[in-house]
């Protein structure tokens, strides 16, 4: 039986809409499969010679793994964006709420005009996707072989054998290839501002002379150590409609391909392709700031050969700007659009495996969200999250799915038991995140401590094998206060009594800051617990306003101030109550060095003290955690 | 000495029962034969893909149940039609054939029974997310299998547990 080339269209668009349907039906509820979501980039036209060169930069940039790049000759809307409302001043408290109110609303109002402006001059750009999506040529023909390259590309190994099993493999393949049109996604760059840090110096000081003036403090200008560029950013990520409706139209109105014989019909077709409005949603907005900096002292680059720092021109700076844009885009599309969270079922359960690797971009401590489906009472699918899991050994699967793909080693980290089949889906962090705590039996870097702590593999987001070996390290900025009251225990009782004053006279009170870097190691199955051992080192102060000196036979109050720098190293046990807060307590040593009184106390007399201060300690802290 | 072959002794004993107990669970279940059967495909030579769900309080449990399960929707149950991919109908219509041949199946369906030579795990093994679901207390868990249902046919009417098509009806 031979059919027209209308049939043909009308049954490969049937059975698109029929898969539309089955797919829709399967994961109405909660998403549970990942498929590559494709990404164009689009700027809007540039305003000065800077920005182009940013958007320019975007031409060589690589797209992150789990993404496929769609890139287009036609990028640049010629469109103005109107300023983005900005949040009010809050000088009336009890205005505050309809202030919010009246900005959310005028936030909403500056999205759809946005939203309408771009949508409408973005239709081209959809229009030049879709045709090398689907391979049109020149005379106007069209096919699915790409994008079944692309649909075998993106199956995982249950869809590849699944096909392979079927009778109807094709069908299979045809599923995924239009799941990845459907993920089809058009981001859209405004640069709203582009300053070097000459100008963000000259504005930080306007307003730090403005606050003076308010104030009537002394004005002191802000330190200018870094040159480079600071830009003022928006984006828009859209996505295609591709429904029922628009495939029943497309399938009607333009699809075209050889079996299409007649030249009036292929005539109609071709007019209807060049005129077709493709629509598109907004998927998220959003603004951010972008940095590229350096320090700007030519001392700091003459000792740094040794580590390869070289230099860089201001264009080299402009250069590392769409990176910057493109993290910040990904990280927030990643949090906030079901269709960027990469997933895949638990494949092993000792050790952790699941079925992503390479292909999908993953990076060493990436951080994944386990969730388990749970029907509620009105029959709904939700899904409840049981645990966290990092990358710990990432496999290569950058390879059309056979059956036979390789599972990447995942390590958990808080939660319950995991099972086979649970959905591991990504849900990265910040790689930020600070600690409160309590020291004891150091007085120096005891007291009420904080810490702030990057993980470092965060900052790399690397699948190499040195990135392995940075996994769990973080690098701390440590700082602690604490205030004696009476000055018990600032130095032994000996010394005092030596000196012959009396301690207890006294209120002193402790500074110390400095940097560590400790590890997260796990060691129980759940990983709820987790072993950290830190090294570090710092600088400590001791000071006191009411010193009465008495070697000087005068009751006159002085100040007293001891110096010196010190070394620790703890080991840590923490436990996950949430993947965002731990508790953790900690114990180790500390060694102080080099104590040093202030200048205008005679050091002489009291050489003894600084015994007390050095040698080692045996601290212990506990506090809260939290990771972002 | 005595002490420690004690230990193993007893540790062996509690690993052993544990195990025992979680076999009397999957069996329980497996008596009670609550499933449901999907069909997803049909495959190549008489060959059919189905999903069955199983139930059990263990996630495991039900995986290890689901086999059995889908053998047995086969030959009692059929599997209805699904969008374009055709039904099967069971493979005996006699409803009492089970308590008649007790003997029969109980042995087919023992742990590696002869069930087993039909039927496989289709794909990776692995189950999807979407297959794994809690409801209330209990797991139900999808499974796509493969089944041979030609070659179950030809088993059962060779060893007499149901007619051939050509013997008429």
């Amino acid at each position: 039986m031979k059919h027209s080339s209308k049939q043909i269209n009308k049954i490969i668009f049937t059975s698109l809409v029929i898969i539309n349907l089955f797919y829709s039906v399967t994961f109405a509820q909660v998403q549970t499969k990942f498929f590559r979501p494709s990404i164009t980039t689009t700027f809007i036209k540039p305003a000065s010679n800077e920005i182009a060169k940013v958007y320019e930069g975007f031409a060589t940039l690589p797209m992150e793994g789990r993404f496929d790049n769609r890139s287009v000759n036609s990028n640049m809307l010629n469109i103005t964006i109107p300023p983005r409302p900005e949040m009010p001043k809050m000088e009336n408290p009890l205005g505050a709420k309809r202030a919010i109110e009246d900005y959310k609303r005028s936030l909403k109002d500056w999205d759809n005009a946005v939203s309408k402006s771009i949508s409408g001059s973005i239709s081209p750009i959809g229009k030049e996707v879709f045709g090398n999506m689907f391979s049109r040529t020149s005379d106007g023909n069209m096919s699915w072989d790409k994008l079944m390259e692309a649909a075998n590309y993106s199956a995982t190994d249950n869809q590849a054998l699944s096909a392979k099993e079927s009778k109807n493999s094709a069908n299979e393949m045809e599923a995924i290839a239009n799941e990845l049109v459907k993920r089809s996604y058009y981001v859209v760059y405004n640069i709203k501002s582009i300053k070097t840090y000459e100008q963000v110096y000259n504005d930080i000081d306007a307003s730090l002379k403005a606050l003076s003036i308010k104030t009537k403090k002394p004005f002191k200008p802000t330190p200018r150590t870094q040159e480079g560029w600071q830009i003022d950013f928006n984006y828009f990520i859209y996505k295609l409609v591709w429904d029922d409706a628009t495939v029943n139209d497309f399938g009607d109105k333009a699809w075209l391909d050889a079996s299409t014989t007649d030249p009036a019909e292929r005539a109609k077709k071709i007019t209807a392709f060049e005129n077709y409005e493709f629509k598109f949603e907004l998927a998220l907005s959003g603004g951010s700031t972008a940095n590229a900096s350096q320090s700007n002292n030519p001392e700091v680059y003459k000792n740094a050969k040794f580590f390869k720092i070289v230099r860089k021109s201001m264009d080299q700076l402009l250069a590392e700007l769409p990176s910057s844009m493109q993290d910040v885009m990904v990280f927030k599309g990643g949090r906030e659009i079901e269709d960027f969270k990469m997933r895949a079922p638990i494949f092993q359960e000792k050790p952790i495996t699941v079925k992503l690797g390479t292909k999908e971009g993953l990076y060493y401590d990436e951080r994944f969200f386990v969730y388990e489906m749970e029907q509620d009472k009105e029959g709904k699918t939700v899904k409840k999250r049981r645990g966290v899991l990092r990358t710990s050994n990432i496999a290569d699967n950058s390879m059309i799915a056979t059956g036979t793909s390789p599972a990447s080693k995942f390590r958990q980290q808080g939660g319950k038991k995991l099972y086979q089949g649970t959905l591991v889906e990504l849900y990265e962090d910040y790689g930020y995140g600070f600690s409160i705590g309590y020291g004891l039996l150091d007085n120096f870097i005891g007291g009420a401590t904080v810490s702030a702590e990057v993980r470092i593999p965060r900052l790399f987001k690397g699948s190499g094998k040195i990135n392995k070996y940075l996994r769990g390290l973080y690098l701390n900025v440590n700082a602690s206060y604490n205030p004696l009251m009476m000055g018990k225990k600032i130095f032994d009782d000996k010394v005092f009594i030596e000196a012959g004053v009396e301690q207890d006279k006294y209120d002193f009170q402790c500074i110390s800051y400095g940097g560590s870097l400790s590890r997260e190691t796990y060691f129980t199955r759940k990983g709820n617990l987790y072993l950290m051992p830190e090294i570090g080192g710092g600088l400590f102060t001791a000071s006191t306003e009411d010193y009465n000196d008495p070697t000087d036979g005068e009751d006159k109050k002085e100040k007293l101030t001891a110096e010196g720098i010190y070394v620790n190293g703890s080991l840590g046990l923490g436990y996950h109550f949430t993947p965002m807060i731990s508790f953790f307590v900690k114990g180790g040593f500390c060694m102080k060095l080099a104590p040093s009184w202030d200048a205008d106390i005679d050091t002489k007399n009291y050489s003894k003290d600084f015994k007390t201060i050095e040698g080692i300690s045996i601290p212990v802290f506990a506090g809260l955690r939290f990771r972002f | 000495m005595k002490k420690l072959n004690f230990i193993f002794i007893t540790l062996l004993f509690v690993a052993f029962s544990a195990s025992s107990q979680s076999r009397k669970k999957a069996d329980k279940d497996t008596e009670e034969w609550r499933y449901e059967l999907e069909v997803v495909q049909q495959g190549h030579e008489g060959s059919y893909l189905v999903k069955v769900w199983s139930y059990s309080k263990k996630a495991n449990v039900a995986i290890e149940q689901a086999k059995k399960n889908a053998i047995h929707g086969i030959i009692f149950r059929g599997v209805s039609a699904s969008g374009r991919v055709p039904g099967q109908p069971a493979l005996t219509n006699n409803p009492n054939l089970e308590m008649e041949k007790q003997e029969f199946f109980d042995d087919f369906f023992a742990d590696g029974g002869k069930y087993m030579k039909f039927v496989q795990v289709s794909g990776d093994g692995s189950v999807a997310a979407e297959d794994r679901l809690k409801v209330g207390k209990e797991y139900k868990i999808g499974v796509v299998l493969s089944i041979n249902v030609e070659g179950l046919r030809n088993d059962l009417q060779a060893t007499g547990m149901i007619k051939s098509l050509s013997s008429g009806f």
